[in-house]
């Protein structure tokens, strides 16, 4: 049975994991802790903003995709609206 | 019209004036920057090109205003293959938010391929990223007296190690007596030259890592090997170093670890590098934590030390090959600015990723991460010399 994951971190890694396959913890891990200094673990609601823009520009030069990244960067902001 | 609409119009047209002005000034100031240079959006669109850029690369402006950097700028490999996009400096820098100083291969127009020497960083606006600017120059000359320094060095490394070994060989058996009983003071200039002999060694090893790396010519041959085993071992090899400064070595293991395919010899050299250069710049009676874990895909090791540190301005710098930061100078003036350029190189190899934190004064973390899914196997002529 696939678990749900605990922490905010793992949320948005499991998001990212569709879009960037094995590269995904690694990407949302160096962004959480160069961007917010912080532990990714500790990853909060009102972090996700700054992370967010972030990602956008990084994924910009990753993929030149337009539609696939307002598709991660959507599924990304619902979870500023979800229950953590 | 009213007076107040006029003065109004009057301040509008003052305003439009000073932003054209200061438009001008900026276009007049990126023009007039000698090293090609490219500004790019929140979209990785370029949206500024400056002249020097367009002749290294033997674009015109329209060939590059409006387009995907990312599919404009061709980045290769020496070999000619195109660099994954996240390993490219415009990525790195969006993910670890510093600029990013390296070395890399453009494609030019025409298919050749030009070495440049890129510094990529993000552009800011209110603390929100907004694009990033990249300055770059071309190194095609100073690759080639690079070369040519890097095969000199290579032949004269090469041509050292026949003499060197007798000398070392030889001052050992005068150590052992083998030569008649020594007194205590020929016993300490034996010793001295033991000691001068090893670390003449060690640079010649290096020296030849490094050209023959470089080269493409070094052979990898993974095998299952368990990099805690590895760690363990290093850490064995560098105790009486750490004992001799009182420095206490620890290791430990945050996750059930699987054996993983990697060439063991590069694994070790790598994790040698750098716990040894903790030891080194740390004071005595200090700590090194080494920590390995596990993440989804790759297990990371670090080695966290409470030494002197590196300073903020030096740190961009520490992977370039011969840079010595001035603190390392005052610590250790021995030191010849090719270790971490090598490490670097290294785990270039092993398909990881090398990063750092420090604080001066306080003390720094090298994190190694290596991929659990292994390497493949590289023919080459040369193993490398430990």
């Amino acid at each position: 049975m696939i678990q749900k994951p605990k922490s905010l971190y793992l949320k948005v890694v499991r998001i990212t994991d569709h879009y960037l396959g094995p590269a995904a913890d690694r990407f949302i891990r160096r962004q959480i802790e160069n961007h917010l200094n912080k532990h990714p673990e500790e990853l909060a609601q009102a972090d996700l903003k700054e992370l967010i823009s972030w990602i956008e520009v990084s994924m910009a030069v990753l993929t030149a995709d337009r539609k696939i990244i307002r598709e991660y960067l959507a599924k990304l902001q619902s979870l500023i609206s979800s229950k953590h | 019209m009213t007076k107040a609409n006029q003065d109004l119009i009057k301040k509008l047209e003052i305003q439009a004036a000073r932003a054209l002005e200061e438009k001008a000034n900026t276009e007049a100031l990126f023009a007039s920057i000698g090293e090609g240079v490219i500004a790019t959006d929140t979209k990785g669109t370029i949206i500024r090109v400056n002249k020097p850029a367009l002749e290294i690369l033997g674009y015109r402006k329209t060939d590059l205003i409006g387009h995907w950097f990312t599919e404009a700028v061709v980045a290769v490999n020496v070999d000619g293959s195109i660099v994954d996009n996240q390993q490219r400096p415009i990525a790195k820098a969006y993910l670890t938010g510093r600029t990013i100083i390296e070395r890399i291969y453009y494609m030019r127009n025409d298919g050749t391929i030009i070495p440049v020497l890129v510094n990529v960083s993000p552009v800011l606006m209110r603390g929100k990223p907004i694009g990033a600017i990249l300055i770059f120059r071309d190194m095609s000359e100073e690759m080639r007296n690079d070369r040519l320094k890097m095969d000199f060095i290579g032949i004269a490394s090469h041509q050292l190690r026949t003499p060197l070994t007798a000398v070392v060989t030889y001052a050992h058996m005068l150590e052992e007596n083998f030569g008649g009983k020594l007194s205590d003071i020929q016993l300490s200039f034996v010793n001295v030259i033991i000691t001068a002999s090893r670390r003449m060694n060690e640079l010649v090893g290096t020296l030849l890592n490094i050209t023959r790396i470089e080269a493409g010519n070094i052979r990898v041959e993974p095998k299952l090997v368990q990099i805690e085993n590895i760690v363990q071992e290093i850490m064995d090899e560098l105790k009486p170093e750490a004992d001799s400064k009182r420095i206490k070595l620890d290791l430990a293991v945050k996750a059930e670890l699987e054996r993983i395919k990697t060439d063991k010899l590069l694994v070790h050299e790598v994790f040698a590098n750098i716990i040894s250069n903790a030891i080194k710049y740390t004071p005595p009676g200090g700590k090194i934590m080494i920590t390995i874990t596990d993440r989804f895909n790759d297990i990371v090791v670090s080695v966290k030390d409470n030494g002197y540190g590196i300073p903020v301005e030096d740190q961009r710098y520490i992977f370039i090959k011969f840079f010595r930061s001035s603190d390392a100078m005052k610590h250790d003036v021995s030191g010849t600015g090719l270790g971490l350029y090598l490490t670097k190189v290294l785990v270039d190899n092993l398909g990881g990723e090398i990063w750092f934190k420090s604080l001066r004064n306080k003390g720094t973390t090298f994190f190694v991460s290596l991929p659990r899914s292994g390497l493949e196997r590289k023919a080459g002529q040369f193993t490398l010399e430990i």
